[in-house]
């Protein structure tokens, strides 16, 4: 589990959710 | 005829349905109520081109159609509390199998129990989810977007008070569950391909 800043804009959340999400995904594929 | 016979390019192209089938995006948004999980999972689900399950959503569709469930479920979110883990289970079950291309699951799990019986389940169904994300927002601004949302009585500043300390009560536990040790989920937040991380 992850924890993102929620109290920002949405854009601003949103954005960070998916770059945690691409690093995790990129992690597991050179893992 | 041999016109079931899988040809080699049939079968390196079925070798990567059922790769990118185990590739399916499976989250899971965590948060107190007026974090911004609808809002969040939507757009994550339009990004991704995966399905947005909401448990709150499903609840209040049978609550409106008036369901045996929903019936149930009323007293329970007109006083602001946690609709019971089995109830919601049950619910969720169908679309969770039903999301072919992977999901997004927001307002579940909520409590430490949900955590520990749908691990189980999920599980079993080939359905476990790959990432939880928390979004962490201040109590103060949590009590300013759930009383700006409006929704007439139910969301007096009592009930805002209420519902906060129920997700405070039951869901911050969850939290420091899925979070011991090293960091990875000792439960159904534990990833199957990707790791676990801890961030601030």
């Amino acid at each position: 589990m992850f924890t993102v800043d929620g109290g920002g804009p949405a854009d601003a959340v949103h954005e960070d959710i998916v770059t945690r999400i691409q690093k995790l995904a990129s992690f597991s594929a050179s893992s | 005829m041999g016109v079931d016979k899988e040809s080699p390019q049939q079968r390196e192209s079925g070798q990567v349905a059922r790769r990118e089938q185990s590739d399916q995006m499976r989250l899971l948004l965590i948060g107190a109520p007026g974090a911004g999980k609808g809002t969040q999972a939507a757009r994550l689900a339009a990004r991704f081109g995966i399905v947005h399950i909401s448990s709150g959503d499903l609840l209040r569709r049978h609550v409106r159609d008036r369901t045996s469930l929903g019936q149930r479920v009323k007293s329970y979110v007109d006083q602001g509390d946690l609709v019971p883990d089995a109830v919601v289970m049950d619910m969720l079950r169908k679309p969770v199998l039903a999301a072919a291309n992977g999901y997004v699951l927001d307002g579940f799990p909520r409590t430490v129990e949900q955590a520990k019986a749908s691990y189980s389940v999920v599980r079993a169904l080939g359905a476990e989810v790959q990432a939880a994300i928390h979004l962490d927002v201040p109590r103060e601004e949590l009590v300013r977007r759930l009383l700006a949302r409006g929704r007439g009585s139910d969301d007096t500043e009592a009930v805002v008070e209420h519902r906060l300390r129920v997700y405070l009560d039951n869901t911050v536990p969850l939290r420091s569950t899925t979070q011991a040790g090293n960091g990875c989920s000792p439960s159904m937040v534990a990833a199957r391909r990707m790791p676990c991380t801890r961030t601030s």
